[in-house]
């Protein structure tokens, strides 16, 4: 199981998991050393931020990304949320559940409410260019602290 | 090291469905979050704070929380001191329309102009508890008398009791272990604003503790001689090298 | 929330939930009583706390599941809502009244996340 960093601001509690990496913009990035292919979803902040999913659309499997392509929309009662892709590749493996569950984003976000795999096209030179999840913790926390000022 | 977390105010209002005071007590509720003191108020959802919903309970157990009711049942208040801790303060629209002398709300899908009116009365109320709550004297920063409340700060990392890193201390208070949060951090900003061991500054100090800790009214002294106690061993320790 | 009685239209009573917290009164009669759920969110909180009273939810309704069926109608808005809200909760009302409308014991369409 995951460890987390965490942070709470007011009532809300924002989890970064320890075990992946991250792009600035808030999904997460997990390495699978066995098959070299990154599963990618959205992190904790991001999905409490937007709110409860009511759909979710990934670029379908095969579809070829540089990163910051945009590869997914997520649309929940507050936004449409485009989402750009983190790693350069082709998507191999898109979440079925979102389909019919795509509040699993919000239920699950570091588990079950993954978005894609990816199999990454330029993985070794992308890598240093993203964050871990100290940098993204820190990156997340400035994020929260210009929403309390923002109020 | 963590700082406590940063005063705000919680409110909870009632659900209510069937008066028309509860919609007064939510519009109000609304009007004080989202208008009149926005960075000073969290709203806490009853619903989900009745349901279970560790956020809200953590957040109304380390915050003064005011509860907003419609009626006479005061289901927030209730709800409010069972699963977290005794209201700050609460209003029950009902007695605020009578004590002011305003004309009963109807309407409870859309409020009728003694309604509207009682919303804002309510509101006004209720800002000025908030203030009151914060150690402020009606909108203005924190008087000095109030200093050893003021515990906001700038750019805090807050954490929250459901396993997220506020300090938990297990006492001994009458031969139960109980669980007091954020001792130590109680303890080090009451000591940096020169706080001391005498009786008053001891008084001062347990006034704070309540601010985050349920204590039963008739085990009020046996937690006073705990906070007493679990101090001055703070103190000792901070004056090893 | 909706407690039904039964699936009549003459028993149909309306508990606002906050109130079983209060009256014991109320928490029986939810206990004893078939209910359907309303949850603006998917905390599900009204579905909870049927439940924890020990009572029995035979349809659960989260508005987000009605908001897909009819994405067109985009609810804003909190202590006023717009106008695509307000249709959102006249179709939401309609789909709970005819699932309560002379089905006997079971409703059809029961949904649940």
């Amino acid at each position: 199981m995951a460890e987390y960093f965490e942070m709470t601001a007011d009532k809300f509690t924002f989890r970064v998991a320890k075990d992946r990496l991250y792009s600035a913009e808030g999904l997460w990035m997990l390495p699978e050393p066995a098959s070299k292919r990154v599963r990618v979803g959205l992190a904790d902040y991001l999905q409490q931020h937007n709110g409860d999913v009511a759909f979710a659309n990934v670029k379908p499997v095969g579809s070829k990304l540089a990163v910051g392509d945009q590869f997914a929309e997520i649309e929940t009662i507050k936004a449409m949320v485009d989402l750009h892709a983190p790693v350069s590749g082709t998507i191999v493996e898109v979440n079925s559940a979102l389909n019919t569950s795509p509040e699993v984003i919000n239920q699950a976000p570091y588990e079950a409410g993954w978005l894609a795999v990816i199999q990454p096209s330029g993985w070794d030179a992308e890598r240093s260019k993203v964050l871990d999840a100290a940098a993204y913790f820190a990156v997340m926390q400035a994020q929260v602290q210009e929403d309390l000022k923002s109020l | 090291m963590s700082e406590l977390l940063e005063r705000k105010v919680g409110i909870v209002s009632c659900s209510g469905e069937e008066l028309a005071e509860g919609t007064v007590a939510r519009l109000a509720a609304l009007k004080v979050l989202n208008e009149l003191r926005p960075r000073d108020t969290v709203t806490i959802c009853l619903p989900l704070f009745l349901a279970g919903g560790a956020g809200d309970r953590a957040f109304a157990k380390l915050h003064p929380t005011i509860t907003v009711d419609g009626c006479d049942l005061r289901c927030a208040a209730h709800g409010t001191e069972k699963y977290s801790s005794k209201p700050a303060a609460s209003l029950v629209v009902n007695e605020l329309v009578a004590e002011c002398g305003l004309e009963r709300p109807e309407g409870r899908r859309r409020l009728n102009a003694a309604g509207q009116k009682a919303v804002e009365v309510t509101a006004e109320r209720l800002a000025t508890l908030v203030d009151q709550a914060l150690g402020k004297e009606a909108g203005t920063a924190p008087s000095s008398e109030a200093a050893a409340h003021e515990l906001a700060g700038e750019g805090r990392e807050a954490t929250c009791s459901c396993g997220s890193g506020v300090p938990v201390t297990k006492v001994t208070i009458d031969g139960r272990a109980v669980e007091l949060v954020a001792l130590p951090l109680i303890f080090r900003q009451f000591r940096e604003k020169g706080g001391g061991q005498d009786g008053e500054a001891e008084r001062d100090l347990f006034e704070t503790v309540k601010i985050y800790n349920a204590v039963p009214s008739e085990a009020e002294g046996s937690y006073r001689e705990a906070v007493r106690r679990e101090y001055g061993a703070f103190c000792e320790k901070e004056k090893q090298p | 929330m909706i407690c039904a009685k039964s699936f009549g239209p003459k028993a149909r009573d309306w508990w606002p939930w906050p109130s079983w917290f209060s009256a014991n009164l109320t928490r029986d009669l939810v206990a004893k009583h078939p209910a359907v759920t309303i949850d603006g969110c998917k905390q599900m909180c009204a579905a909870k706390m049927v439940k924890q009273s020990g009572g029995t939810v035979t349809r659960e309704v989260a508005v987000l599941d009605v908001f897909r069926r009819h994405k067109d109608l985009k609810p804003e808005g909190i202590a006023e809502l717009n106008e695509a809200g307000r249709r959102l909760a006249r179709v939401l009302a309609e789909e709970v009244a005819e699932s309560l409308d002379g089905t006997g014991q079971s409703v059809k369409g029961a949904s649940h996340v």
